[in-house]
């Protein structure tokens, strides 16, 4: 009965990835949300590059956020009412471990996007041409310790009916620190000061994030599950 | 231990607690409800006037005592929910549950008063000050904890839950104030610190001070009593010894 | 008297400092108004349920 890890692993990704295949409108729907939250900026603000150029890195991160956190709120809903999430509970593997491969499937389909989107969103918005790498840097290391509050947050609402609106208002908080770090990152970068000091603690959290909330997703949905 | 812990499973088993608990109420309340009038007077009356912030120095009194107390309650309610986390005990919960509205209530006052001192001295009502910041950040923890543990019908499922994002909330919190105060640091250079004069704070200060802050310890002490009682109540009403305490 | 109107005027920072410490007494003492009204609810609740439950 028991399963190898490996194969639990690889195989809840490949499910998680061909479910979404089959539903791509879903999917994509945090990218054009991400892309519309871009356009709104200009809208209300000003078109004037340069007052845009100054808002730039904050404006992206504050849209990737979001989108980030819109795709995040149903990460466990399919799987709490089709009752694969108990399934999960039962398989003999540790329920962490399952969340780390959900949380990577959900990153390589919304994460990895946002990051490679991001440049153009920037490019559009007129941010310096220095600070495309290191956006995408943020961005990158910025997305996984979104997706690790993200979970928590996710599997604490998973069986709340009202769990829609609850979800944003429980992880917005805990998500400052991550936001502070990338924005500025991305500012300093535009500036031509050296982004190095906050790149660095933005991955010290994006490790103590993803190697620790795992365990808090897990006993989070097994309170669910109960 | 062993002994301890015994001793800590009858204090902590909800009979047991409600009936000590009802007599331990007046004896913080009542102390401070006397320390907080001496308090009031030293504060408004006989301590003296900042040379420099002259009179509004006396927000202060009720200003720091409120905003560290807040701060502790946040931790005593993750250390709380984590006790009834690990080791399974109700009342624990119970007690998490009745310090959020009362650690949520005292940060929103660390808010207003500290915003009220801001107007005099930063010449503006609300900044975007690392304190202020961390303090909204740590009144939306509070909020979302009791908006968790009240979106679920079954009280002990919303107690677990909520007790995880305590948790989460505190290992979060220093994490949230660094960030914010190297943000902040950033923005406003050399913006005046409530804490850089009180290295040679007068002791007519001090008196005043510490008299605030143990009337308000006493008195989260003995509302948090209260509203543990009621939780109690809310989580045994189908219980025998309820009908017991309650028919006589 | 018009010591007591110095006092209250505290130089002008008064109309900083008393709203701090009114507002603080309001919500303190609010906070053990609701927990005892709370209180009464449920146990008014909690003696409902008494006699519907025994005559069953």
């Amino acid at each position: 009965m028991s399963v190898s890890y490996r194969q639990a692993f690889v195989g809840q990704i490949r499910k998680d990835l061909r479910q979404s295949g089959r539903r791509l409108a879903q999917t994509l729907t945090p990218l054009f949300f991400f892309s519309v939250v871009i356009a709104l900026f200009p809208l209300a603000m000003t078109p004037d590059s340069e007052a845009l150029a100054k808002i730039a890195g904050g404006v992206v991160w504050v849209a990737a956020l979001l989108a980030a956190l819109l795709s995040l709120q149903t990460l466990f809903r399919g799987d709490f009412e089709d009752g694969s999430l108990e399934l999960m509970a039962l398989s003999g593997v540790p329920m962490w471990f399952q969340v780390i491969a959900k949380q990577m499937a959900h990153w390589l389909l919304t994460g990895l996007p946002l990051v490679i989107l991001a440049p153009i969103a920037a490019y559009s918005l007129n941010l310096n041409g220095d600070a495309y790498i290191t956006l995408m840097m943020a961005l990158l290391l910025g997305t996984l310790v979104l997706s690790s509050f993200g979970a928590i947050g996710a599997a604490l609402t998973v069986s709340v009916g009202q769990g829609g609106l609850l979800f944003p208002v429980l992880v917005l908080p805990l998500i400052v620190p991550a936001l502070i770090l990338g924005a500025k990152a991305t500012e300093f970068a535009a500036q031509g000061r050296d982004p190095g000091g906050a790149l660095s603690l933005l991955a010290a959290l994006c490790i103590l994030s993803v190697s620790l909330a795992p365990f808090a997703t897990a006993a989070s949905l097994r309170v669910s599950l109960d | 231990m062993n002994a301890f812990m015994n001793w800590f499973y009858r204090m902590a088993s909800p009979p047991h607690f409600y009936r000590w608990s009802g007599t331990a109420i007046p004896w913080f309340l009542v102390p401070a409800t006397v320390l907080a009038v001496i308090g009031l007077y030293l504060a408004l009356v006989t301590s003296p006037t900042d040379y420099q912030m002259g009179d509004t120095v006396r927000i202060m009194y009720v200003h720091v005592p409120v905003a560290w107390l807040s701060l502790m309650c946040y931790t005593s309610m993750a250390v709380a929910s984590a006790i009834g986390l690990i080791w399974r005990i109700k009342l624990a919960h119970a007690v998490a549950a009745a310090i959020a509205p009362a650690g949520a209530s005292l940060t929103a006052l660390a808010l207003f008063t500290g915003s009220l001192w801001g107007k005099p001295t930063w010449g503006t009502y609300w900044v975007w000050d690392a304190r202020l910041t961390s303090y909204l950040m740590l009144l939306f923890l509070f909020a979302g904890f009791a908006l968790l543990r009240n979106a679920f019908s079954d009280v002990q499922r919303g107690d677990r839950a909520a007790a995880i994002l305590a948790i989460v909330g505190v290992v979060n919190i220093p994490i949230i104030h660094y960030s914010v105060n190297w943000w902040n640091t950033l923005h406003q250079p050399a913006s005046f610190s409530v804490t850089k004069g009180q290295a040679g704070i007068d002791s007519s200060m001090l008196w005043p001070l510490f008299t605030m802050l143990f009337a308000v310890t006493l008195y989260l002490v003995a509302l948090v009593l209260m509203r543990t009682r009621n939780e109690v109540l809310i989580r045994e009403r189908r219980k025998a010894w309820i009908k017991e305490v309650l028919v006589k | 008297m018009t010591q007591w109107a110095d006092w209250f005027a505290m130089n002008g920072d008064g109309v900083f400092v008393w709203p701090c410490y009114i507002v603080t007494v309001l919500v303190l003492v609010g906070n053990l108004l609701i927990a005892t009204r709370n209180r009464r609810r449920l146990l008014e609740d909690i003696r409902l349920q008494i006699p519907m439950e025994n005559s069953r």
